[in-house]
């Protein structure tokens, strides 16, 4: 259990590796500041460090991981032109799914005893909110020149893409296991809380406070039968 | 003290917002030249220059509705993608941990 997790972050952390690479070319044809430029080429780096220290950790608990994993597809809608598809993927990969990650490593590393998983969620951690911050610059930039509005209605799509197939469903016992912590994994409900949580109390917010429109996401997300 | 192995501690996500979202906004405003530039394209005149049709426009390329001037040349600068049928079916997401 806890080696297919790491192997999973493993392939997360490569595919991001390649997409924040991806993003910074586009930065940067896009006339986007310098700094964000960096922020983006030093995400990929970083992230190239994550696979290894995942990686490790997945064979500390199991099979070592093998070959690489294909290049990320595309997230943004076809039709979206330059401008407003690099911001649905900064928002998707940034402002989503590294938000999200950060939330999960801050709640393991409340919980994690071993100093040297303590260590790599630290580094990790401490890089992804770096990452995070990258998506919600870019949209407080587009903010300014009133082109956020677009994502609102794009957003079930997108939080759909960002989060576990059987988030939402029961999963067997051996899941849900507290022990998994002491591995650096979040229990299944544990986890889906968590996400639940942090995109009410943070993204969500955020998103709004950037101009966009969150009755679609939220609408989505009171769909997936989540409790309360 | 006795450390909990359980998740009993909600993460302080008010502290996460600020941190992750305020850090955010507060980097934007390192990003200027992005920031003078689409200050520079809130003016009628140099919107429609920049071919978005509409001054101060919201998401000039919003799927379903986009100008299809903008959209043609804004397509042409994204790696060679082809463009779909509007409507943001083809919207996906980027998974985290």
């Amino acid at each position: 259990m806890a080696a297919a997790a790491w192997a999973f972050r493993w392939q997360v952390e490569l595919e991001a590796e390649i997409r924040f690479g991806r993003l910074a070319d586009r930065l940067e044809r896009s006339g986007a500041g310098a700094v964000l430029v960096e922020l983006a080429r030093r995400a990929s780096r970083d992230e190239r460090r994550h696979a290894r220290l995942c990686a490790a950790m997945a064979a500390a608990h199991g099979p070592p991981v093998r070959g690489e994993p294909p290049p990320p597809p595309e997230v943004a809608p076809a039709a979206l032109g330059a401008e407003d598809a690099l911001l649905y993927e900064l928002v998707a990969a940034c402002c989503v799914a590294e938000s999200l990650s950060v939330a999960v490593l801050t709640s393991l590393l409340a919980a994690a005893r071993e100093p040297g998983l303590r260590a790599v969620l630290h580094e990790l951690a401490e890089d992804e909110v770096v990452h995070a911050r990258l998506g919600w610059a870019h949209l407080a930039v587009a903010q300014r020149r009133e082109a956020t509005a677009f994502l609102g209605p794009l957003l079930p799509a997108m939080l759909r893409g960002s989060v576990d197939d059987d988030l939402f469903q029961p999963v067997e016992p051996a899941r849900e296991d507290l022990a998994l912590l002491e591995a650096g994994v979040l229990p299944h409900a544990a986890k889906r809380d968590l996400l639940v949580r942090t995109l009410d109390e943070v993204i969500f917010p955020g998103l709004e406070g950037a101009g966009v429109d969150t009755g679609a996401g939220r609408a989505w997300l009171a769909e997936q039968g989540r409790p309360g | 003290m006795k450390r909990d192995t359980k998740i009993g501690k909600r993460p302080a996500v008010g502290k996460l917002l600020r941190v992750l979202v305020a850090g955010g906004v507060a980097l934007a405003g390192a990003a200027s030249p992005l920031a003078a530039a689409a200050e520079d394209k809130a003016t009628p005149e140099k919107a429609d220059k920049a071919g978005t049709g509409k001054p101060g426009a919201q998401g000039a390329s919003q799927p379903g509705g986009s100008d299809q001037a903008a959209s043609k040349k804004d397509g042409d600068k994204k790696d060679g993608q082809k463009k779909a049928p509007s409507g943001g079916e083809d919207a996906g997401g980027v998974k985290g941990w």
